[in-house]
Order: structure tokens, then C-alpha cells, then sequence
């Protein structure tokens, strides 16, 4: 049983701590582009109709705690060079703007839930609209540094 | 003393050379009936020279599928004996001494089923 | 008629009770990072799962003893308290992801919270294993769990380019974005998760449970061999799913809400709904069943007197045991474990201890003192023989695996 325990926290730390910075950033863009993915799919879903606000609501806030946790491991990454440091900075960046997009999905929901009121609640729509560009940056990066495996 | 004290014990001969490990112990029931069964008698010892593992059921002589599990097992326990209870000296709980001149009966078992007498 | 009526209840529930929570996370997540490059692994674990509980199921029947009454038979006390320390260990890694599953299905129906609803699962469990019958138990869990076949439907409805998809599973390939090593990573835990061992525990100790008979072989044998496969086919279609909507999104499936997405897309709400319903049905379903055999294996090993077909006062320390088993699972999930994850490592670990169960069972299905003249047939054993193979390999790969690729990650 120790044994098993053993593993999991050694796989775990392996996963944490042994890439360097190209590679770190390269999985995390990739899991922050799959986050944000499931956050247009899942609005777009809620805006046919096709899937009830639980399910979208769960979506959602699974993959924003996702994107904390992959931010949160991608900042453990210290960069040694000038152009490690430039490229930690942009997947930073563009994580917290994915994170952004995320919350404001989530409000927008949680308002409509609780109908607001006519004071100007966040339209889904523009949430969407910011998860997509979010999604485009990332996917763009993506794109750029591979899935780092 | 109990059964698991035994299993596994280094057995050795009189003049205490190494013969190999106790792997299992062998009882017959010809005792009055008890509750469930009739009393079991102690007859031996299995000393096995490679393995204290158990032999899994293929110490049955009939008993040789599925191919090649049973060959291996048996190939495990090649050159495994039974020693009777009678010719045994001292029975302690890390080794197992065997008395001078002991017999060393084959230890397979006649037929798929149990209970017949050991043969030389 | 009524016999026909059985055969046919008994493939459904088969069917139904084929996928649990290990097979939905891990086709969902094969399905959206590999495609269908990998569903070859599902159709070798069913052929593998219908050899084993055909073995154990025969075994249970002729000799009337479960499987881990065989292993305590067999292995002599020492060898089999080893084999029952891992075997249990791993179920109850599998009872704590079931009862996360549940926990995570009814999540997605609530938006409360999963932790919420981990108590409130564990203690249903209890009370069904408590008071239900086992046949209304196993057949209504099975039928419920048949709503999973909209998944397959939602295939259909998503009219993927099937050229593409049959190009992906006749001719596997790893994708570029994935390394070789965790391909082979993701195909023994898509082995370990279609060839549980509970599935066998529970299959057996059903047996003793129904009691059945030389003659129910036929039935048993037809349930197995119908219902594993078309069971696989539910597998095939979540990952067939997951590989048609999600991978091209660039989505890696990493929680129960994304592996519906795909269906609702299909589908709709009506189908959405189906979809969660058969999840809620297959978690609970297996996690009765994963619960059971921890009391099972227990109490088989130790020689307690056992069965729901005794009230619980006739076989207390196996109706406690499940009970303890159910608190130390509700114990794991509430430091915040995430479900899936413990899902993720416990197909994994089924794989590496699935050597225990199976080789004991050969062994008995061959020993004619046990077996009469049901022994093994040579065309099984020839079988059975490539499958230990299969399953030596995959056990001894799985750790190292594990640890290169840290988890599939």
C-alpha cells in the first residue's frame, strides 16, 4: 500500500519538477488550451440548447481549477535564460488571460442563474468571445512549441 | 508450535548438511471422525532443495495441465522428497533435522485425488 | 419462454454492467488524445475478460468455490494473504473511484459540489448492499446501465468521417503529439480497465451467491460471451465519442463533464440526460459490485461465512468489512483526492495485479479433482496460455511505464 502511495507521489513529482522551461511551458500551454477548448465547447453547447447549465456550470468550473493548478506548476519553472524568461512570461501571461476568460464564463453563468437582474448582467456572449480569443492565443502557441511530450 | 513455524524451515541431515526447505506437510486421516473431518494425522515432511514455494496442487502425480505451468512447477520442485514423521530428529522452529539413515519417499501423489500411501 | 426471457435479461445486464468508471474515464481519455489508434486494446481485453470469468464462472459452478476460496486452496497461506493484500488494496482503490464517479455523475446533474455527494453515495451503496436482493440488485444496475448505449447512437448522430476513424483502428499509429511510451502506457491501462479483476471476484461469488449449477453453464457461458463484447462495444463508442468531437478541438479529457460534451453535442439535452443516467448506473453498479468483493475476497480468504443470500446477523464480519471498506473510501475522497486521477491509477494497478487472480484460476480450471470432466478444454488453454503471456507483460510494464511517462501526463 506504501509502495502504491510511494509511486503516486513519485510520478507526481516527475510530472512537477523534471522538464525544463521550453518543455513545462509547452504542457502547459497545451493543458490551458485544452481547458479553455472545453469552456467554448461547453458555452456553445449551453447557447443551442444542448446541454443543461448543471453539466456547462461543472465544465466549467472543473477547468478552471485545472488551469489554476496547471498555472500554479507552470510557475514552479524557475528560467535561467534571457529567452526562457521571455517565453515564461508570455505562457504566463496567456494562462491568466485563460484564467480571465474562464471567470468570466463562470459569472456570467452564476448571474444568469440567479437572474440578476436587468443591471447589467455579462452577456454569455461576450464570455464567449473572450474564451475564444483566449483559445486562439493559446492554440497559437500550441502550435509554436508542440505538446511537450 | 504452529504449522507456519515449520513451512519454509532449512532441513538438514544428520551430519547437518543443507537438504533443501520444508515446503509443505503431508496428513493423513485415519483418525477417529471429528466434527467436520476424521483426525488428521502428521505422516511427513516435504523437503523441497530449490523452493519452500508451495507446489500449487501438481504434487498429484496425474495432475499435468495446463502445459507448461505444471512441467515448470514440477521442474520447481525437482528432487523434493517426504520424509516420515519417524524419521525426524528435531523439529524446531529454523531448522528441521532428519534422523541417521532416513528414508526419503517420492512425494507425488497417486492419482488426481488424495490419500494413498507414499511409494519408494 | 421464461428461459429465454433469462438469457436475454442476463446478456443485458451483462451488457450494461461491462463499463464502470475505469472504463469510461480511460476511453474518454485514449479516445481524445490518441483517436481510435488504440481501441485494438479494448477488443484484446474483452477476448481476455470472457476467458477469465468463463474459467472462474466454470470453476464457481462445478467445484461451488469463488475465487479467492480457489487462491487460499492453492496457494497455501502465505502466498495467498500476499496475493489477497494486493487484490484487495487495488479494490479498494476501485471502490473509492466508483464512489467518486457517483459522486462526480451526480455533480453534473446538481452542480453541487462532488464532495457533497460522496457521504450521500457511499451511504446509498450501503443501504442497497444492506437490504437489496442480489438479482433485483445486479439486473436493475445492469438495465439502468444500458442508457450508456446512447453513446453509440451519438457516434452515429455525429456522422464522423468513418473511413478516418476505421483508417485510425485498423492501422494504429501513435500520433505525432504523443511519445511511444505513453501509448503503451494508455494501451495496458485501457487493458487494466477492461479486465478489472472485481469483475471476476464478483462474476465468481455471483455464481455461489445464485448458486448455480453444472447445468446454468450454458446460460452463464452465452451472458459472458454476448454480453462482455457488445459491453466492449459501449467502450469502443465512448472512445469513438471522445475521438470524434474532442480531438480535434485539441480537448484532453481530464473530468466526467467533458466526456458528456460530446453527446450532448450530438444529441441534445434528451440525450444528455440518458448519458448521465447510464453513468450514475454504471458507477453505482460497480461500486456495489467492487464493494461486494472487498467483502467477498475477505471473507473467502479468512473462511468467514459470507453471501447476501444469508442476512446480514448470519455473515456480520463481512457485511462490517464492507462497511469499513465504504468509510475508508468516503476517507480518500474527502482529503480532495480528484477522482479521476485515483480512476487513472487504479486501472493501472488492476493491470499489474491481475497475474494473482488469473493464474490460480488456470490452474484450478485444470485440476480435475475440482473440475470432474469440466476441465479446461485444450482449444481454452491454448488461449489461456497466450493470455498469460499477454497479462505477465503488461503487469511487469506497467510500473516502469508508470513512472517514465509520470503518469500518462
Amino acid at each position: 500500500m506504501s509502495a502504491a502511495v510511494l509511486l503516486c507521489a513519485l510520478s507526481q513529482s516527475v510530472i512537477a519538477c523534471s522538464a525544463p522551461v521550453d518543455q513545462a511551458a509547452a504542457s502547459a500551454v497545451n493543458q490551458g488550451a485544452s481547458a479553455v477548448g472545453t469552456g467554448v465547447l461547453s458555452l456553445d453547447l449551453l447557447a443551442k440548447e444542448r446541454a443543461g447549465t448543471p453539466v456547462v456550470e461543472t465544465g466549467l468550473e472543473d477547468m478552471a481549477e485545472e488551469l489554476d493548478t496547471v498555472r500554479k506548476e507552470f510557475l514552479d519553472n524557475v528560467p535561467a535564460t534571457t529567452d526562457e524568461r521571455a517565453l515564461h512570461r508570455e505562457v504566463d501571461a496567456a494562462l491568466e488571460r485563460a484564467q480571465g476568460a474562464l471567470s468570466l464564463a463562470r459569472q456570467t453563468l452564476a448571474s444568469k442563474d440567479t437572474s440578476a437582474g436587468p443591471d447589467n448582467p455579462p452577456s454569455l456572449a461576450n464570455a464567449r468571445a473572450a474564451l475564444a480569443a483566449s483559445a486562439k492565443e493559446l492554440e497559437t502557441l500550441r502550435q509554436r512549441l508542440g505538446t511537450g511530450r | 508450535m504452529i504449522l507456519t513455524d515449520v513451512l519454509g524451515s532449512r532441513v538438514l541431515n544428520s551430519e547437518g548438511d543443507l537438504l533443501g526447505r520444508v515446503a509443505d506437510a503431508r496428513f493423513v486421516l485415519d483418525q477417529p471422525p471429528g466434527q467436520l473431518l476424521a483426525g488428521a494425522r502428521l505422516q511427513g515432511l516435504i523437503v523441497s532443495p530449490h523452493s519452500a514455494g508451495s507446489f500449487m496442487g501438481y504434487e498429484r502425480n496425474d495432475v499435468t495441465r495446463p502445459w507448461p505451468i505444471a512441467q515448470i512447477l514440477k521442474w520447481w520442485h525437482r528432487g523434493s522428497f517426504l520424509v516420515l514423521w519417524e524419521d525426524i530428529e528435531i523439529m524446531g522452529p529454523e531448522t528441521v533435522r532428519l534422523r541417521e539413515g532416513f528414508t526419503a519417499y517420492h512425494p507425488g501423489l497417486q492419482g488426481a485425488g488424495p490419500g494413498q500411501a507414499p511409494q519408494r | 419462454m421464461k428461459r429465454l426471457l433469462g438469457v436475454a435479461l442476463g446478456i443485458l445486464t451483462a451488457i450494461g454492467g461491462f463499463v464502470d468508471i475505469g472504463d469510461l474515464v480511460t476511453n474518454a481519455v485514449v479516445g481524445s488524445r490518441f483517436g481510435l489508434s488504440l481501441i485494438w486494446v479494448v477488443g484484446v481485453g474483452v477476448v481476455g475478460i470472457c476467458l477469465f470469468a468463463n474459467m472462474s464462472g466454470r470453476v464457481a459452478a462445478v467445484s461451488g468455490r469463488a475465487t479467492f476460496e480457489v487462491i487460499r486452496e492453492r496457494l497455501g497461506p502465505r502466498a495467498g494473504l500476499a496475493n489477497l493484500g494486493a487484490s484487495f488494496f487495488i479494490n479498494l482503490m476501485t471502490v473509492t473511484a466508483e464512489i467518486g464517479g457517483i459522486a462526480l455523475a451526480l455533480q453534473l446533474v446538481t452542480s453541487i459540489h462532488h464532495l457533497l455527494w460522496i457521504p450521500v453515495g457511499a451511504f446509498a451503496v450501503w443501504l442497497v448492499i444492506w437490504r437489496v436482493r442480489f438479482k433485483i440488485m445486479e439486473n436493475v444496475a445492469g438495465l439502468l446501465g444500458l442508457c450508456l448505449v446512447v453513446f453509440g447512437v451519438a457516434l452515429f448522430l455525429l456522422q464522423p468521417d468513418w473511413g478516418q476513424l476505421a483508417g485510425q483502428a485498423m492501422a494504429p499509429a501513435v500520433p505525432q503529439t504523443e511519445s511511444a511510451a505513453v501509448y503503451w502506457f494508455y494501451a495496458i491501462a485501457l487493458f487494466g480497465a477492461a479486465m478489472t479483476p472485481y469483475e471476476v471476484f464478483f462474476f465468481s461469488s455471483g455464481a455461489v451467491e445464485e448458486g448455480w449449477k453444472v447445468k446454468d453453464l450454458v446460460q452463464s457461458r452465452i451472458n459472458v460471451l454476448a454480453g462482455f463484447p457488445l459491453g466492449g462495444l459501449l467502450s469502443v463508442a465512448i472512445a469513438g465519442c471522445a475521438a470524434v468531437v474532442l480531438l480535434p478541438a485539441g480537448i484532453e479529457v481530464t473530468s466526467l463533464s467533458q466526456i458528456v460534451l460530446p453527446v450532448a453535442e450530438a444529441g441534445g439535452k434528451l440525450a444528455l440526460a440518458l448519458a448521465l443516467i447510464g453513468i450514475l448506473a454504471a458507477t453505482f453498479g460497480a461500486a456495489l459490485e467492487t464493494t461486494l468483493s472487498s467483502g467477498y475476497t475477505l471473507a473467502q480468504f479468512f473462511g468467514w461465512s459470507w453471501g447476501k443470500f444469508r442476512r446480514p446477523v448470519r455473515a456480520a464480519r463481512f457485511h462490517l468489512s464492507m462497511i469499513i471498506c465504504l468509510v475508508v473510501a468516503i476517507g480518500v475522497l474527502a482529503t480532495g483526492a480528484d477522482p479521476i486521477l485515483i480512476t487513472e491509477y487504479s486501472v493501472v494497478f488492476s493491470a499489474v495485479a491481475l497475474p494473482l487472480t488469473y493464474l490460480p484460476i488456470l490452474i484450478v480450471a485444470n485440476d480435475p479433482q475440482y473440475m470432474g470432466k469440466h476441465v479446461n478444454s485444450r482449444a481454452v488453454n491454448l488461449a489461456a496460455n497466450v493470455y498469460l503471456v499477454i497479462i505477465l507483460v503488461a503487469s511487469l510494464a506497467a510500473i516502469p511505464l508508470l513512472i517514465i511517462t509520470g503518469a500518462g501526463a
